[in-house]
């Protein structure tokens, strides 16, 4: 099951990087002859209601849910590092405004704030990894102060404090390092969860543009043809939720592994 | 009552920034607001009118405390396209949302608690890799995924189930059932973890060595001492729940707060936004405060996280 995730995951990744080398076609390759097929031979996933093929538009559709979900993560963790690290270790009133702001930003439904944020500023691609940032930074923050705080009174720390290193070269070296897995089941548990904030927002037409629909952007689509054409709903639906399990299961075993006493999350 | 003093000024300040946070969203607008309300071709006049009925030529603190004067009347504004008053249409929508709200609680109850509850019993320790899968695959399936399946099969298919409006409990089912299944598996995930905590306890101990049956300990003495974290932890996932209902009620074409939210942004009806993402704020929180307040109620030892 664990081998099975990661591979998984690599799939999708790999073919997305891969896919324009393997499949000659046109993701935008309109047959309106062909359109609303089922599942056939060489079109494992069947046509749209444009003729077009849905694994291609699959896979290409990972990509814009793989850079959102990459540049939101990544833009979060930074941020929510640095900003935890400052609070976890100045203390005092800098901890208190960052704390307060983080807790503020907790405090809103991701999906609820990143919709509020794209209500008012309209839909791009850019405006969609600022919105899930936005709310994804504070989660980050809160875990690495915590730590921080608690890393601070370790014997190792205050030895290397006593033996003069200097404070960047300490919170780079010896701190930061012992961040790491919490950080990274943190950042695969957010890499979930901004992938259906991301979806679902792409659902209702408020993310990205149509041309290049995400995952969530062809479910919106498919669900207009329900009744008549239900592989537009079921495969899109279904790498989805591969995925989402893989990334669960993964961020499951890895808090087992660095982390087993604690159950729920 | 120090303590309930400092919770409830907290909870004055966190409204007030929400509710500022609400106001500054307007600033967020590319453009002129009044751009978007008036269609094109209209002259310079017409929009400074509206401009000064709208109160955008003052400065930005009277603006607010306009705003803030305004909300103690419950007056949010009106509706660009109905031009009925935001708080009325509000009123009027909440009702429908309560209801598939409470619903597919009490649906993520009925599937969720009996599962957690078996996954935790120790002779089914077994099967436990089995009860794990469920919440996990569970959580994996987004409403937006689950939900048009769900219309394929059990509307059209089998057409047990009318695939969208209001009315009837009938049209209450499907979208209640789509947003109970994810909140059932966090449900189970948490009451399996609720009750191997209070299994590990003392008193569990205590009452195995006096004798009593397994079964008896569990079902008498686990359970109850394991709900009281369970309430109160699903009081957290009430956020899902609302978010959820944006979605859900949209592809029912239900109505309700959350698909009037959707429709609003659709036709950029900015005031009703700005009023919906207020009150849909005030909601969460106020149910994560009781939570809060519920938690240590229960707990009067633990500090309130």
């Amino acid at each position: 099951m664990k081998y099975f995730s990661i591979f998984f995951l690599l799939i999708i990744v790999l073919l997305t990087l891969l896919l324009p080398f393997i499949f000659t076609y046109d993701p935008h390759q309109i047959d309106l002859s062909k359109s609303f097929t089922g599942p056939f031979w060489p079109h494992l996933f069947g046509l749209d209601e444009n003729g077009k093929d849905l694994f291609v538009q699959v896979i290409y559709g990972t990509r814009i849910s793989l850079i959102v979900i990459f540049s939101v993560v990544s833009v979060s963790f930074l941020m929510g590092l640095i900003l935890g690290t400052l609070a976890g270790w100045m203390e005092g009133w800098i901890e208190i405004v960052i704390m307060a702001f983080a807790d503020l930003v907790l405090a809103f439904p991701k999906f609820l704030m990143a919709l509020a944020l794209i209500a008012m500023l309209g839909s791009s691609l850019f405006h969609l990894i600022f919105a899930l940032s936005f709310s994804t930074w504070a989660g980050f923050a809160r875990l690495t102060r915590g730590e921080i705080k608690h890393l601070k009174k370790k014997e190792f720390v205050l030895q290397a404090q006593s033996a003069g290193a200097h404070l960047v070269f300490l919170i780079y070296r010896h701190i930061w390092p012992s961040l790491f897995g919490l950080m990274a089941i943190h950042s695969i548990f957010q890499s979930a969860a901004v992938l259906i904030a991301e979806s679902g927002l792409s659902f209702l037409g408020l993310g990205t543009s149509l041309e290049n629909p995400s995952w969530g952007g062809l479910l919106g689509m498919g669900r207009n043809y329900i009744f008549s054409s239900p592989h537009l709903i079921f495969f899109p639906g279904l790498v989805l939720f591969l995925f989402l399990l893989s990334l669960n299961y993964l961020g499951e075993s890895l808090r087992d592994h660095f982390d087993p006493q604690s159950q729920s999350s | 009552m120090k303590f309930f003093l400092k919770k409830t000024l907290v909870n004055i300040f966190v409204v007030f920034i929400i509710v500022s946070f609400t106001f500054l969203l307007m600033f967020l607008i590319p453009g002129d607001p009044v751009d978007f309300i008036l269609k094109d071709g209209v002259s310079l006049e017409d929009k400074n009118l509206l401009r000064k009925e709208m109160g955008l030529d003052k400065p930005l603190l009277e603006q607010y405390a306009h705003f803030l004067w305004d909300l103690l009347y419950l007056d949010l504004g009106k509706s660009v396209h109905t031009g009925e008053s935001v708080a009325g249409t509000i009123a009027r929508q909440f009702p429908f949302t309560f209801f598939l709200s409470l619903l597919s609680l009490f649906m993520a109850f009925i599937w969720g608690l009996p599962v957690g509850v078996l996954s935790a019993h120790p002779s089914f320790k077994k099967f436990e890799k089995i009860f794990d899968l469920f919440p996990l695959v569970f959580f994996s399936v987004p409403v937006f995924v689950s939900a048009p399946l769900l219309i394929w099969f059990f509307a059209g298919k089998m057409a047990w189930f009318p695939v969208s409006g209001a009315g009837s409990f009938s049209y209450l089912f499907l979208p209640a059932l789509s947003l109970a299944l994810p909140l059932g598996a966090v449900l189970m995930k948490i009451t399996k973890a609720s009750i191997l905590e209070v299994l590990s306890s003392d008193f569990v101990r205590t009452a195995k060595s006096k004798g009593l049956s397994t079964s008896k300990i569990y079902f008498h003495h686990v359970l109850k001492n394991a709900l009281i974290p369970i309430i109160t932890v699903l009081g957290l996932q009430m956020g899902a729940l609302l978010t959820g209902t944006v979605i859900v009620e949209t592809i029912f074409d239900r109505p309700g707060i959350g698909n009037l939210l959707y429709s609003s942004i659709v036709s950029r009806d900015y005031p009703l936004i700005q009023g919906l993402i207020l009150f849909i704020a005030l909601i969460y929180i106020f149910i994560n405060r009781w939570t809060d307040w519920l938690y240590t109620f229960f707990n009067p030892f633990m500090e309130s996280s």
